[in-house]
């Protein structure tokens, strides 16, 4: 797995604000791990494999 | 290290049938199973025992016998429950440290009420991963639960402590949820019958949910038998006649990949003693596991979200950051998620209207290490965690019955199962299929380990 970079971290932090939440800096790599994991069940949803 | 294994487990229909004939007193079985939990801490599988409660049940079920009257086909059985489950007078942590000091329970949850009703005696609340949100029963706040059979390894998740208890021969009946195969994992990895009722069939009030559209409640125990008396006391009447199985095949493509020799072995097995027809495919299979998964991440995730925006901090990392990841997830990603369950639900109900029985593996693989990150089968590197439930976590979505089975394998192998697949509404179908395959020799609870072993 790639390094997680900066610019994920930034939309992670803003999309958890535009819910209402304010992540905690100990939640933020976990929960773009998590995220990257979904995208690949997304696109496993329309066929795209996994 | 796998453990040395014991002599014979009693039964719950031999415990009933002993106590209901005044051969054994209902209070020295309660005393003698919350002793030998005690001695086995070692397993980490409860979240505490109800001594009390235990004694006072059993002393009510020898009263009753002793006035010549019947407690019920469960009389004086001891069983415990994942701590998911309403308790009179006792938190429901669900798993978290955040709940530790939640009011208790006013009552018992309907199930649990329906045992006790039954002369069952509850004993104990069990581990579980925090809110059901996984399969392995590593809880930072609560500690991890051991194989029974190894205790270097994994006992399965999320309702691992029941499993634990049940496969170590130290209570002869359990409660689990299964959202995504909470039941059926842990039975696979610890050695024991575990069965996922269809949709609608067990009541789950008084249970702490967790994805609604999915969550079940069902039991582990270490023979057919005493699964099906269990779900005729949760189910509330008697069970619809079993029919006839003649019917069967083999869940291929998805089902059929990404499953070690052993499991798939022993499909084989039970496929060719059930003069099995030819796989059946479902197409949607993959695309289905990945609704599974974003299903209860975002459903998952808004259910706690508030929690969340209130002290994120306070829940165990691992879960927090699925439920976070999960509730943001894009609408229209669930959109698609709902579409792909409900097109899967159609092609596995159309397979269960051309056959009785289906089968699939219930685990990849037997119980990782603990500590392992990941699994590798077929030289593919599966997650140690999440893929536990690939083969399970599909078909929770069409809510059929389900019933793990465990395979049958020389002595000193860790156990795996394998699902029992049936229409809505037939679990006793499963029940008597399951009974057969043990007559044949092809599915038998794993040996529980000798108390000595795992002190």
């Amino acid at each position: 797995m790639t390094d997680i970079t900066e610019a994920e971290r930034r939309l992670a932090i803003l999309q958890a604000e535009r819910i209402g939440l304010v992540l905690p800096a100990a939640a933020v790599d976990g929960v773009v791990r998590n995220q990257r994991l979904l995208v690949r069940h997304h696109a496993a949803l329309r066929g795209g494999g996994r | 290290m796998i453990a040395r294994p014991s002599a014979g487990v009693d039964t719950a229909r031999a415990i009933a049938a002993d106590v209901r004939a005044g051969r054994r007193s209902a209070q020295a079985i309660a005393t003698c199973t919350l002793d030998r939990i005690a001695a086995r801490d070692g397993l980490n599988a409860t979240t505490r025992l109800l001594r009390q409660r235990a004694l006072a049940d059993a002393a009510r079920v020898d009263a009753v016998v002793a006035a010549g009257g019947d407690p019920g086909p469960l009389a004086g059985v001891p069983f415990a429950v994942k701590d998911l489950f309403d308790v009179a007078e006792e938190t429901t942590t669900a798993g978290a440290r955040q709940r530790a000091t939640a009011p208790a329970a006013t009552r018992d949850a309907e199930v649990v009420a329906r045992l006790c009703a039954a002369g069952a005696v509850l004993v104990a609340t069990t581990n579980m991963d925090e809110f059901a949100y996984g399969f392995s029963t590593e809880n930072s706040h609560y500690g991890t639960t051991r194989n029974p059979h190894d205790p270097e390894r994994l006992a399965g998740g999320s309702s691992g402590g029941s499993a634990a208890l049940v496969g170590a021969g130290l209570v002869p009946l359990a409660l689990g949820s299964d959202t995504n195969g909470s039941i059926r994992v842990p039975a696979s990895l610890c050695g024991i019958y575990g069965l996922r009722p269809g949709f609608g069939t067990v009541s789950v009030e008084g249970v702490y949910p967790f994805v609604e559209r999915l969550d079940t409640v069902g039991g582990f125990a270490r023979s057919p038998e005493d699964l099906a008396i269990a779900h005729a006391v949760m189910h509330g009447e008697a069970l619809a006649p079993a029919g006839q199985a003649s019917r069967v095949a083999v869940l291929g493509g998805w089902f059929a990949g990404r499953a070690d020799a052993t499991v798939l072995a022993g499909i084989d097995r039970i496929a060719a003693w059930l003069n099995a027809g030819p796989p059946v495919m479902l197409p949607s299979a993959a695309a289905a596991r990945s609704a599974g998964f974003v299903l209860t991440g975002a459903e998952g995730g808004h259910r706690h979200l508030a929690a969340l925006r209130r002290d994120a901090m306070a829940f165990e990392p691992a879960t927090r950051d699925r439920l976070i990841a999960g509730a943001l997830q894009p609408v229209a990603a669930v959109r698609e998620a709902e579409a792909v369950a409900e097109r899967f639900t159609a092609e596995l109900l159309a397979a269960l209207t051309e056959h009785d029985l289906l089968l699939a593996p219930s685990t990849p693989t037997s119980a990782p290490r603990i500590g392992a990150t990941t699994i590798v089968i077929d030289g593919e590197a599966l997650s140690a965690r999440a893929d536990l439930g690939l083969h399970t976590q599909p078909l929770s979505l069409a809510g059929v019955p389900i019933l793990s089975v465990p395979l049958s394998l020389p002595e000193g192998t860790m156990p795996i199962g394998v699902q029992l697949i049936a229409a809505p509404g037939r679990e006793a179908l499963l029940f008597e299929i399951a009974s057969a395959l043990v007559a044949a020799g092809l599915v038998a609870c794993t040996p529980a380990p000798a108390l000595a072993d795992a002190a």
